[in-house]
C-alpha cells in the first residue's frame, strides 16, 4: 500500500479534507456572520444623541407597536389556526376534506396584497366604506393598529394551522381512544390530553408567524403603522441616517434573538411519534354547519374575496396589461437567479455538513441558515453597510469609482441568505433519511470520493433539489422590502409596483401584479397539498 | 484471507471504546463476537473494516497491517465487505443497481451479468428489478449480502445483520448465509448479541464485555468451559453457588467436586443441565417456580439450606410449586472461580 492510501477521513485528528469542508460552510455562512457583526460593530459608534432622539421620538412607538402586533397576532393566529386545524383533523362536517387542502390556499396570499384589497375597500372612497356610510353604519377606521392585526393573522395562521394539524393527524386519533379509554369525555381529551400535546408544535408555528410579523415591512406600511421594519426603512431613505437605522436595526436583533432561541427551544420538545391511527372524526351534532361556516369564512377573507376583488381591478385597470412583462419579466430573472444560488449553496452545504462528523459544521449550518429570522430591512442594512465600506476602501485605494452600487449580486446575495433555510430543510430532511451506513458501505466496495457524490448522495435529492428551489423561486417573487432597498436602478418588480401602487392609492393599477404574485404563491400551496396526501410519499 | 487482530485499543476523546481485543481467524473461517449492546464489538467491526481509527495494535488481513496507531489503510482499498445493520441499501436503485454497485470498476454488461448472477445466488434472481422498499425484510437482507459479495471481498463482516428479522428467519437465513460462505471459502466476522444465531453461524465465537474480549473460543467451550464469570453469566443458563474449596475439592450441599486450584472462597457454576432430577435420590430441594418450555420444565430450586438451583426436567415430571422433588448432580467438569472476598 502506497501512503497516500493511508488516509484518515472519519474523527481522523489529521482530517485535510474536514478543513476544505469547514471553510466552505465558513464561506456560506459568511454573509450571515457580517450582519450581525456588523450590527454589533454598531455598538462601538455609540453616540448618546442619536440614542437621544431615538428614545424621545422613535423607540416608543416603535416598540410599543411592535409588542401590541406581535401580542395580537400571536394570539390571533394561535388561536384560529388550532381551531381550524383541530375542526379539521378530529372532527366530521361537510366539506372537512376541501377545507383541509383549501385553508391553505391564504399562505399563497402576501400581506401587503392582503392589505391592499383591504384598505382599498375600507379607504374612504372605497367601495365598501362608501356603501356602510350609504346605510349609516360607521366605517372602522381601517388604518389601525386593529386592521394589521387582523390582516396578518389572516395571512399568517397557516403557519400554526399546518403544524397542528400535523400533529393532530399523526397522533390524534390514537390519543384520543386512548384518553376516552381512560374516561375521558372527547371535550375533555382535546382540552386536557390533545392539546397539551400537540403545544410544542402549535408554539413552533406561533413563533414562525411572529418572526414574518417581526419582519413584515408591507402590510404595516400599507396600514401606517411604524414598527422596526418601517423605521429602519425610513431612518435610511427617507433620512438617510444611516447611524439610526443600524442603532434601531441593533434592538431589533434582540427581538430577533429571543424569537430564534424561543423557537429552537420548542423545537427540542417537539417530536413527531408517528402513530398513524385510524381517522375517528368526532361529531359535531347540529353544530357541524358552524364548523363549515367558520372555514368558510376564513376562505373568504382570507382567499376567494380578495382574488375576486383584485380580478375586477385587474379588469377596470386604466394601464394595459403589457406595461407589466417588463416587471413580470425581472421578477421572474431574479427569483430564478436568486433559486439556482440559494439552493447550490444549499445543496453544498447540507452536503459538507453530512458527510462531516463533528459539532463545529453542524454550528455553521445552523449560522448559515439563520436568514430566516432576520427581517429584510435589516438584512439590507447588515449586508449593505459592509459592502459600502469595502468599496470605500477600495476606491481610496485604487481608482474604482464605477463600482457605485452592488448591483443585482448584492441583491441576490441578499435572497440567498433570507432564504438559505427554505432551501435547506428539505435537502437536510431528505439527507437525514439516508443512513450514516450508506456512505460506509459505498466506500467498502471501492466507490470513491466523486462517485459517491454522483451515486450515493445527489439521486435522492434530486426532488428535493427541485422543492427547494420552488420555494425559493416563490419566496423571492413575493419578497418585497430586501428588493426595495436594494434593488439597483431600473430593477422594479412586480412586488415594489404593488407597493408603490398601494402607497398612492392606485387600487385598480395594483390588481394585475398582486394577481401575478398570488399565482406564483399557489405553487408551494400545491406542493404542499401533495405532501399532505400520504400516497405522495412511499419512498424511503 | 487470515484475519490477526493484535491488542487493538480505540479511545474515543478518553473514552476507552477497545482494551487489547486480539483475536485469529484462519482463511475461510467465520467466526462471530457476541455481547450486551455497548460493550463495543460493533466498534471493532468497524475498526476492521478501517471506518474507525485505532489509537493501540494492529490488524492484519492476509498478512499485510491495515490498521495500526496513526495510520490506516483507507476503507475502500481494503478489500473488506460489510453488511450493515440497516443494511444501507440505496432506496433510489433496484435490487441489480444495488448489487452492481461494487462492481463499478467492470464494463457495464458484465456488470449487469455478474450481479444478476448474485442475486441468483441467493435466490433472488426474480426481483432485480425491485426497489427495497417493495422486497420484504429477509430480501433485503439477502439483496445487501449479495452486494457485499459481488465486489468480492478478502474478508465479510456482518454487523447484526438478522436482528430486524423474527426469530424463526433469523436462525434458517444464518444457515443459509454460513452455507453460502463455507461454499465461497469467504473468512467472515458477524457482530451479534443472540446466542443461538452465534451457535448456528460461527466456527469462533468471542465474548466481549466493556470494550475487552473475555474469550475467544468455540461455541462447545464458551458453554462448558467459561473463562469468568461474565462469559458464563452471558452464555447460557445456570446459576453460581457459593463455595469452599480445600485440598482440591469443594463441597457443595449436593455432593463433592473436584476442583484444582489454591484453597479459598469459589463460586461454581451451575447450569441447569448439570442438575438431573431423580424420584429416587436423597437430596430434595423445592420447587419455587416453574418455566413451561414444551419438552421440559425449568424449575427453579431451593435447597434446605437456602441455595438457589436451576434443573432442566423432562415435561411429563409434572411438580407443583411448593414441592419436594428428588434431584442428583450429573457434572462433567467443573467451572469454579476464586473469589476475592476481602472486597
Amino acid at each position: 500500500m502506497s501512503a497516500t492510501a493511508e488516509i484518515a477521513i472519519t474523527r481522523g485528528p489529521d482530517n485535510r479534507s474536514g478543513a476544505a469542508k469547514t471553510a466552505l460552510a465558513l464561506l456560506i455562512a459568511a454573509p450571515v456572520f457580517a450582519v450581525i457583526a456588523t450590527l454589533l460593530a454598531s455598538l462601538a459608534r455609540f453616540e448618546p444623541t442619536v440614542w437621544a432622539h431615538l428614545l424621545d421620538y422613535w423607540l416608543p412607538e416603535v416598540l410599543g407597536n411592535t409588542a401590541l402586533i406581535m401580542l395580537g397576532v400571536g394570539l390571533g393566529v394561535t388561536v384560529l389556526g388550532t381551531a381550524l386545524a383541530a375542526l379539521v383533523a378530529l372532527t366530521d362536517f361537510p366539506g372537512r376534506r376541501v377545507f383541509a387542502v383549501a385553508l391553505l390556499l391564504p399562505m399563497a396570499m402576501p400581506g401587503y396584497v392582503l392589505a391592499t384589497v383591504v384598505i382599498g375597500q375600507l379607504d374612504f372612497a372605497g367601495p365598501l366604506a362608501t356603501a356602510l356610510r350609504a346605510v349609516g353604519l360607521p366605517v372602522p377606521p381601517i388604518r389601525s393598529v386593529a386592521g394589521l392585526i387582523l390582516t396578518l393573522t389572516l395571512t399568517l395562521y397557516p403557519y400554526v394551522y399546518l403544524v397542528a394539524r400535523g400533529a393532530f393527524v399523526s397522533q390524534g386519533a390514537r390519543t384520543l381512544e386512548a384518553a376516552r379509554l381512560m374516561g375521558f369525555t372527547p371535550w375533555q381529551a382535546f382540552w386536557r390530553v390533545l392539546l397539551p400535546q400537540a403545544r410544542p408544535w402549535i408554539l413552533g408555528g406561533a413563533l414562525l408567524a411572529l418572526m414574518e410579523t417581526l419582519a413584515d415591512f408591507g402590510t404595516v406600511s400599507a396600514f401606517g403603522v411604524t414598527t422596526f421594519t418601517t423605521a429602519i426603512y425610513r431612518a435610511w431613505f427617507a433620512l438617510f441616517s444611516i447611524d439610526v437605522a443600524l442603532q434601531l436595526a441593533l434592538v431589533m436583533l434582540v427581538v430577533v434573538a429571543l424569537l430564534v432561541m424561543a423557537e429552537r427551544l420548542s423545537r427540542r420538545s417537539a417530536r413527531f411519534v408517528s402513530a398513524q391511527g385510524a381517522q375517528a372524526p368526532l361529531s359535531l351534532g347540529r353544530w357541524r354547519w358552524a364548523a363549515s361556516g367558520l372555514c368558510g369564512g376564513v376562505l373568504l377573507l382570507g382567499f376567494a374575496l380578495p382574488v375576486l376583488q383584485l380580478g375586477h381591478w385587474a379588469l377596470s385597470a386604466a394601464a394595459p396589461i403589457s406595461q407589466l412583462l417588463p416587471l413580470a419579466g425581472r421578477s421572474l430573472a431574479l427569483a430564478a437567479m436568486a433559486a439556482g444560488l440559494t439552493v447550490t449553496a444549499a445543496v453544498l452545504l447540507a452536503l459538507v455538513a453530512r458527510t462531516t462528523p463533528g459539532r463545529r459544521l453542524a454550528t455553521l449550518q445552523t449560522v448559515a441558515t439563520l436568514g430566516y429570522a432576520l427581517p429584510g430591512p435589516l438584512l439590507a442594512l447588515g449586508l449593505f453597510v459592509p459592502y459600502a465600506g469595502g468599496i470605500q476602501w477600495l476606491n481610496q485605494q485604487f481608482d474604482l469609482a464605477w463600482m457605485v452600487h452592488g448591483g443585482v449580486s448584492l441583491l441576490l446575495l441578499a435572497y440567498a441568505v433570507r432564504f438559505m433555510a427554505v432551501a435547506h430543510t428539505p435537502l437536510h430532511t431528505q439527507l437525514m433519511r439516508l443512513s450514516p451506513s450508506v456512505d460506509d458501505a459505498a466506500r467498502l466496495l471501492g466507490v470513491g470520493r466523486l462517485a459517491r457524490l454522483q451515486r450515493v448522495y445527489l439521486p435522492p435529492l434530486n426532488m428535493a433539489m427541485l422543492t427547494a428551489a420552488l420555494l425559493v423561486f416563490v419566496d423571492v417573487m413575493k419578497e418585497m422590502p430586501i428588493t426595495l432597498m436594494m434593488r439597483p436602478f431600473g430593477w422594479d418588480t412586480l412586488a415594489v409596483r404593488v407597493f408603490e401602487f398601494t402607497r398612492e392609492g392606485q387600487w385598480a393599477d395594483a390588481g394585475a401584479p398582486s394577481l401575478a404574485i398570488v399565482a406564483a404563491g399557489l405553487l408551494p400551496v400545491l406542493l404542499l397539498t401533495r405532501v399532505f396526501n400520504p400516497k405522495a410519499d412511499h419512498v424511503s | 484471507m487470515s484475519l490477526e487482530v493484535q491488542a487493538v485499543g480505540l479511545r474515543y476523546d478518553r473514552t476507552p471504546i477497545l482494551r487489547g481485543v486480539s483475536l485469529t481467524l484462519a482463511a475461510g473461517d467465520i467466526g462471530c463476537l457476541l455481547g450486551p449492546s455497548g460493550c463495543g464489538k460493533t466498534s471493532l467491526l468497524r475498526a476492521i473494516a478501517g471506518l474507525e481509527p485505532i489509537t493501540d495494535g494492529q490488524i492484519v488481513v492476509a498478512g499485510s497491517t491495515l490498521s495500526s496507531a496513526g495510520h490506516r489503510v483507507a476503507p475502500e482499498r481494503r478489500g473488506i465487505g460489510m453488511v450493515f445493520q440497516d443494511l444501507a441499501l440505496l432506496g433510489h436503485l433496484n435490487s441489480l443497481d444495488n448489487v452492481a454497485l461494487g462492481l463499478h470498476r467492470l464494463p457495464r454488461g458484465q456488470r449487469r451479468q455478474q450481479a444478476s448472477q448474485w442475486l441468483e445466488r441467493v435466490g433472488l434472481g426474480d426481483r432485480a428489478r425491485a426497489y427495497p422498499h417493495q422486497l420484504s425484510g429477509g430480501q433485503q437482507q439477502r439483496v445487501a449480502l449479495a452486494r457485499a459479495l459481488a465486489a468480492q471481498p478478502r474478508l465479510l463482516l456482518l454487523d447484526e445483520p438478522f436482528s430486524a428479522l423474527d426469530t424463526a428467519l433469523r436462525e434458517s437465513l444464518a444457515l443459509e448465509v454460513r452455507t453460502l460462505l463455507k461454499g465461497l471459502g469467504t473468512t467472515a466476522l458477524m457482530v451479534t448479541h443472540a446466542q443461538q444465531e452465534a451457535f448456528a453461524f460461527a466456527d469462533r465465537i468471542g465474548v466481549m464485555h466493556d470494550g475487552a474480549l473475555l474469550q475467544w473460543d468455540r461455541g462447545y467451550a464458551l458453554y462448558h468451559r467459561p473463562a469468568n464469570r461474565h462469559v458464563a453469566d452471558f452464555i447460557g443458563e445456570g446459576l453460581l453457588l457459593r463455595a469452599q474449596r480445600r485440598e482440591g475439592r469443594i463441597t457443595l450441599p449436593l455432593g463433592e467436586l473436584a476442583s484444582a486450584g489454591p484453597d479459598g472462597p469459589v463460586e461454581v457454576l451451575l447450569r441447569p443441565d448439570d442438575i438431573l432430577h431423580d424420584d429416587d435420590s436423597p437430596l430434595k430441594a423445592r420447587v419455587e417456580a416453574r418455566y413451561f418450555r414444551g419438552a421440559v420444565f425449568l424449575y427453579r430450586l431451593r435447597l434446605a439450606g437456602g441455595e438457589e438451583l436451576q434443573a432442566l426436567v423432562p415435561s411429563h415430571h409434572d411438580h407443583p410449586i411448593g414441592c419436594d422433588i428428588g434431584i442428583r448432580l450429573a457434572m462433567d467438569h467443573v467451572i469454579a472461580y476464586a473469589v476475592d472476598d476481602r472486597r
